[in-house]
């Protein structure tokens, strides 16, 4: 197994609003490994995006970074720092350095009154000892690699004057201009059309083998992490329901909620089978349910559902699942395999 | 780029020209003649008098020579003090509000953005709720009042400031500059602020720090400039108005400036004064207007690209 | 512990969606609202001021007009010197001397009957009043020896003469009673006068019969003088002065307060009755007659204040719908056509916006000033509009030319709101077009014109109140806010109150409708609408 870049532990984000506080991430722990791509699944409001912000240090008032450790390493050796207990000078030092960002609206993620150029010379020359006219050269090439087709004429236009998908490469050219060890790309392809998101996907995975970095990719969409990710954390109200390899996910999945999600989107292989829809809505997450904050809608629910939070329980090397189902002392429920040595 | 220049220039004189028509033919169908007087003028006299100033002609005629005269920027002749022209008028009096003007609005500037960014910045703090308090005040007091106050106080009770005219050197400007910045600081204060908040919320202020940007260039370059968009519309009409007198300070402070004039014709029904001065504001407050929109273009290109 | 792995039954769960209680959007703005504390407090003030524009005329013991003549300036706290255990006395800042209570509560404007102009000393009188009528139709020839400039009434049997007083005031002088006259016997006979000790008729030579003019002048200061005389209804007013009198000694008040002699620091004036003599102000009490004090002609402050809260809102109130009106109209006529019917109608809306709207409002008061438009009908003479009454020419100026913001916001809005769906499903079905504008387009645009049409009161409050600043507003005697400003401005210094109460009502007028305007916005801005 490749090295570990990245472990998040017991992270919890709440964000303070008039009416209470709304648990948008309620204690999650999962790692990343040097090279893979981890797609962060879930519905809106499941708290995927507060995770990614988190790991950015992006929380901005009213919302807060509770609990639990960030912990990344930079470089090559070993050397963790926690993202959480980092100033402001030191963390600004990492962003767009060795973990950057991409977001979901390139319509609305670069600034409109600053043209590419600048905005791109501005990142390379912060992170960096480039003069200008390198680094001008050097964003040249960046936007030449993500398939900007005129990266000489075109450096010096201004964001509206470029479509969704264009912007959306001249963001990823910017995120990967100083070679970074992570890259988070938050809904990167929602706001764009199906080609255009295909060629974004493509186009993510080959920046990812050139450079050597890491992804999270987070979306809402299955098809996405079926095309993209190697290792997939599926979240629903602010928790991790399960998590494993893309595989594990898509072929073994042992959270009701994760064949919920199979269940109700299309598929072009299996002809005429019914979609079946997760019955009920996403949790209120100012008051998020006792227990399994899916109990209300879970077709399998029991009453410690309702009790208790279930642990994450292993369901082979790869993979785990946070569901009172794997327990030994749960009822058998048909296609749900308890896992051998569970308590 | 050019075009969008051109377009503007074009489409501010055919407003200047509209407008001039409009006063023109406005003040012809007022009832009343420029010569009327409580005590009855002989026919004769009057005839004499319209035929001097050309009033006897055709209405046309009149608008022909009215407009050509405006071209060379002449605007006419004061029928109550019969030898002064609108033009003097405005040449006695524009230095004195144009330095006024310039006083305050370098305040309103000075004081008023970085106020506006210092508030947003410290968003619910006790700086950011004395300086809205201000504002709030700012904006709900009229001049007036801010006027008479100051004199009230600064020059009546306490003494520290002369309490009219600009004779007594550069304190007699302190004075008018606060009555007249007060509303507009005031209102420019505010807009700072919520325009900086509405651009902190925006994803591109995000995406700056997500960069690493520090933070000083994700506010003053990246946020800023954003959010000077809005005050910049305001900030044009706005010295184009203080600028040429605001008729309420200038009469409370008994300063030499244009808006004394202008009043001075309201209430003795000089017409052609008020005409002239009604023009020249607009002329003044439409390049205003112009220079405005091209320092919009500089800032905000999608203006000047898009058309 | 086994049976908590039971399967739970579906009925069992726990429905979440019956949870939270769905609100209306004009709930949920008005929820918003309430939590906006400045903003409650903007619609309360705005609740009060409407209330007291209304009904406050109704409760106000006197009218706009009402003048006191013997209370002028006289301010809301005013000043009093105590000389005996029952007399009271206000100088005022004119230097009246005004008789009043301990608690305030004024009473008689004394006269002014002589003045020491070299010791700065005034000296003064109360005045009685004597009225009576005559019923006899008598006539009183006149003698032949009267002076040119004396007029002499056949009725009463008197000759007149015009005079004035030293400090300017105008009265008529009697030169000349006819012996028959019945003011004579009125004068020294008639009981029913209750006239007191303070009086000294019994020393005023009044009347010689042969009109010599030095019969006039009478005893220690006390004057007769006649204030009205009507020979319709054969009344005649007579004031006379007591001679009891009181001088006031303001030769302190023209000093420096650093300057005046020790231990007289605070002494303004020297007040001495009957060899009572008192230098020291009593108390500062609150003017029980008239709550904030009287204007330059004696009218109550408070009263017009409130009389003008009536005139600046009905100003506002009228020039806001106005432009509601007018501007919704355009805003969704422009939205809706579209094409080039938008594009000359907002070609149009610029060029009106590219004057300061100040300007346009000055340009066309002082046109309407001129217009007057009148009718007979059956033989009676209607005023329709009267530029110089004021009122409707500020409305219509303001109506005329406010709506342009109006307009382009509506226009904005119509044109987002016409691309909806059910916009379309509407025409799919064949709606009228003048339906869909209003029932399905309008009623949507709803929120931001109505942010909009707060925000226009106080801007039309504050520019009536400019424009009567500058002398373009409402004519006498009726007062808006600004009116009274503006009169008060010429002797703010001796008076600031009458300045500073029609200020502070402006202001507070414009803080509630700004306040409430803040408070909507932020309650009906849908970008918000997420917690």
């Amino acid at each position: 197994m490749s090295k570990k870049i990245l472990e998040v532990k017991n992270l919890e984000t709440s964000f303070y609003t008039h009416l209470g506080e709304v648990q948008a991430v309620r204690n999650i722990s999962f790692d990343l490994h040097q090279g893979e791509i981890l797609g962060i699944v879930g519905e809106s409001g499941s708290g995927k995006s507060v995770t990614s912000l988190s790991v950015m240090n992006l929380i901005e008032d009213p919302g807060e970074i509770k609990g639990g450790s960030i912990r990344f390493s930079p470089n090559v050796d070993d050397n963790f720092i926690d993202i959480t207990k980092m100033t402001r000078e030191q963390i600004s030092q990492i962003r767009g350095n060795d973990i950057s960002m991409i977001f979901q609206d390139p319509m609305t993620a670069m600034n409109p009154v600053f043209k590419i150029q600048n905005q791109m010379v501005e990142v390379i020359q912060r992170h960096t000892d480039l003069n200008k006219e390198d680094a001008i050269r050097r964003a040249k090439d960046l936007l030449g690699q993500v398939g900007i087709p005129d990266p000489e004429g075109q450096i010096t236009d201004y964001p509206f004057q470029f479509s969704g998908g264009m912007r959306q490469r001249a963001m990823i050219a910017t995120a990967i201009s100083c070679n970074p060890r992570l890259l988070i790309a938050d809904e990167p392809t929602t706001a764009l059309d199906v080609t255009i998101q295909a060629q974004i996907l493509e186009l993510l995975k080959k920046l990812q083998n050139k450079i050597d970095m890491s992804i999270i990719l987070i979306t809402h969409d299955l098809g996405v992490i079926a095309e993209a990710a190697t290792h997939v954390v599926v979240m629903y109200g602010g928790q991790i329901m399960e998590k494993g390899t893309v595989r594990d996910i898509f072929n073994n999945p042992m959270h009701p909620y994760t064949r919920g999600l199979h269940k109700s989107i299309p598929t072009a292989t299996k002809e005429k089978k019914r979609l079946i829809p997760i019955e009920g809505s996403p949790p209120d997450l100012l008051d998020p349910p006792t227990g399994c904050p899916f109990n209300p809608r879970c077709p399998h629910a029991m009453t410690i559902c309702t009790e208790e939070s279930p642990k994450m329980y292993t369901v082979s090397d790869t993979q785990s699942s946070k569901c009172w189902l794997m327990d030994e002392k749960a009822p058998k429920v048909k296609g749900y395999k308890k896992p051998k040595g569970a308590k | 780029m050019k075009r969008y220049y051109i377009k503007r220039v074009l489409s501010a004189l055919a407003t200047i020209i509209i407008i001039a028509s409009v006063t023109f033919f406005i003040m012809k169908f007022i009832p009343g003649g420029p010569f009327t007087r409580e005590k009855k003028i002989p026919q004769s006299i009057l005839d004499s008098l319209n035929a001097k100033y050309g009033l006897d002609e055709p209405l046309l005629i009149q608008y022909k020579n009215y407009m050509l005269r405006l071209l060379q920027f002449d605007l006419g002749v004061s029928f109550k003090q019969q030898d002064t022209t609108v033009n003097e008028m405005i040449a006695q009096g524009f230095p004195t509000s144009a330095k006024v003007g310039i006083l305050a609005s370098s305040l309103i500037v000075l004081v008023g953005i970085p106020i506006g960014i210092i508030s947003a910045l410290k968003k619910s703090s006790a700086i950011d709720y004395s300086v809205m308090f201000l504002a709030t005040l700012g904006v709900t007091v009229p001049n007036f009042v801010i006027a008479t106050l100051i004199i009230y106080f600064f020059a009546g009770q306490w003494n520290i400031l002369p309490t009219s005219g600009i004779s007594e050197g550069p304190l007699s400007y302190v004075g008018p500059m606060i009555a007249l910045a007060g509303y507009s600081l005031s209102f420019v204060a505010r807009l700072t602020r919520s325009s900086m908040l509405e651009v902190l919320r925006q994803d591109y202020v995000r995406t700056a720090r997500a960069n690493g940007l520090s933070e000083f260039k994700v506010i003053y370059k990246h946020a800023l400039k954003n959010a000077m968009i809005p005050v910049l519309t305001y900030l044009g009409p706005m010295i184009a108005a203080i600028l040429t007198g605001s008729f309420v300070v200038e009469k409370i402070f008994v300063l030499p400036g244009m808006g004394r004039f202008f009043v001075e014709s309201v209430t003795n029904r000089n017409f052609t004064v008020t005409i002239g001065f009604t023009v020249f504001y607009a002329v003044f407050y439409i390049i205003m207007i112009l220079l405005v929109d091209i320092a919009y273009s500089i800032i905000d290109p999608r203006i000047r690209l898009d058309s | 512990m086994k049976d908590k792995f039971k399967l739970l039954p579906k009925e069992e769960k726990r429905d979440i969606e019956e949870t939270r209680k769905s609100l209306t959007y004009w709930e949920d703005v008005w929820r918003r609202l309430k939590n906006h504390k400045s903003s409650m407090f903007g619609l309360v003030g705005v609740i009060l001021i409407v209330f007291v524009a209304i009904f406050g005329p109704f409760f106000s013991p006197y009218g706009y007009e009402d003048t006191f003549t013997d209370y002028i300036n006289v301010p809301p706290r005013i000043d009093i010197y105590k000389i005996t255990e029952e007399k009271y006395f206000y100088v005022s800042e004119n230097r009246y001397l005004i008789e009043s209570t301990e608690n305030g509560t004024l009473g008689t404007r004394y006269n002014e009957v002589a003045r020491d102009l070299i010791n700065r000393v005034l000296y003064f009188s109360k005045p009685y009043k004597i009225k009576t009528e005559i019923t006899s139709s008598t006539t009183y020839p006149a003698p032949t020896d009267l002076a040119e400039n004396v007029f002499y009434s056949e009725t009463w049997g008197i000759g007149l003469i015009d005079a004035e007083f030293a400090t300017g005031d105008e009265f008529i002088d009697i030169a000349y009673i006819h012996p028959d006259s019945p003011l004579t016997s009125l004068s020294f006979e008639e009981a029913d006068f209750e006239l007191n000790d303070d009086y000294l008729l019994d020393n005023v030579t009044f009347i010689n019969p042969s009109g010599d003019a030095d019969a006039i002048s009478s005893d220690e200061g006390a004057e007769f003088l006649i204030e009205q005389f009507d020979t319709n209804t054969k009344i005649i007013d007579i004031r006379v002065s007591s001679s009891d009198i009181v001088s006031v000694d303001y030769s302190l008040k023209l000093v420096e307060p650093s300057e005046r002699p020790e231990g007289m620091e605070d002494v303004i004036y020297q007040i001495e009755y009957k060899g009572n003599e008192v230098s020291e102000v009593y108390d500062t009490v609150r003017n029980q007659n008239n709550f904030l004090g009287t204007d330059h002609l004696g009218r109550d402050v408070l009263t017009r204040i409130i009389f003008g809260a009536r005139i600046s809102l009905t100003v506002a109130l009228v020039a806001t719908l106005v432009n509601f009106f007018i501007g919704v109209v355009y805003g969704t006529v422009a939205g809706y056509v579209g094409g080039s019917v938008d594009n000359y109608m907002m070609r149009i809306v610029d060029i009106i916006n590219s004057i300061p709207l100040v300007l346009y409002v000055i340009l066309l008061s002082v046109v309407l000033n001129e217009v007057v438009i009148d009718f007979n009908l059956f033989g009676r003479h209607f005023t329709l509009f009267r530029g110089s009454g004021g009122l409707g020419t500020i409305i219509v100026a303001l109506g005329f030319v406010y709506w342009v913001n109006m307009a382009r916001l509506v226009r904005g809005q119509i044109i987002g709101l016409k691309r909806q769906e059910y916009v379309l499903a509407a025409r799919t079905i064949g709606v009228s077009n003048i339906k869909i504008m209003t029932r399905h387009l309008v009623p949507n645009a709803m929120g931001p014109i109505i942010v909009s049409m707060t925000m226009m009161i106080p801007a039309a409050v504050f520019t009536e109140a400019f424009l009567s600043f500058i002398g373009l507003g409402v004519s006498a005697p009726q007062a808006s806010w600004g009116t009274l400003a503006n009169e008060a401005l010429q002797a703010f210094r001796r008076y600031p109150y009458q300045l500073f109460y029609p200020s502070l009502a402006i202001s507070i007028t414009m803080l509630a409708f700004n306040f409430l305007g803040d408070g909507l916005r932020d309650a009906l801005d849908p970008r918000l609408r997420q917690g």
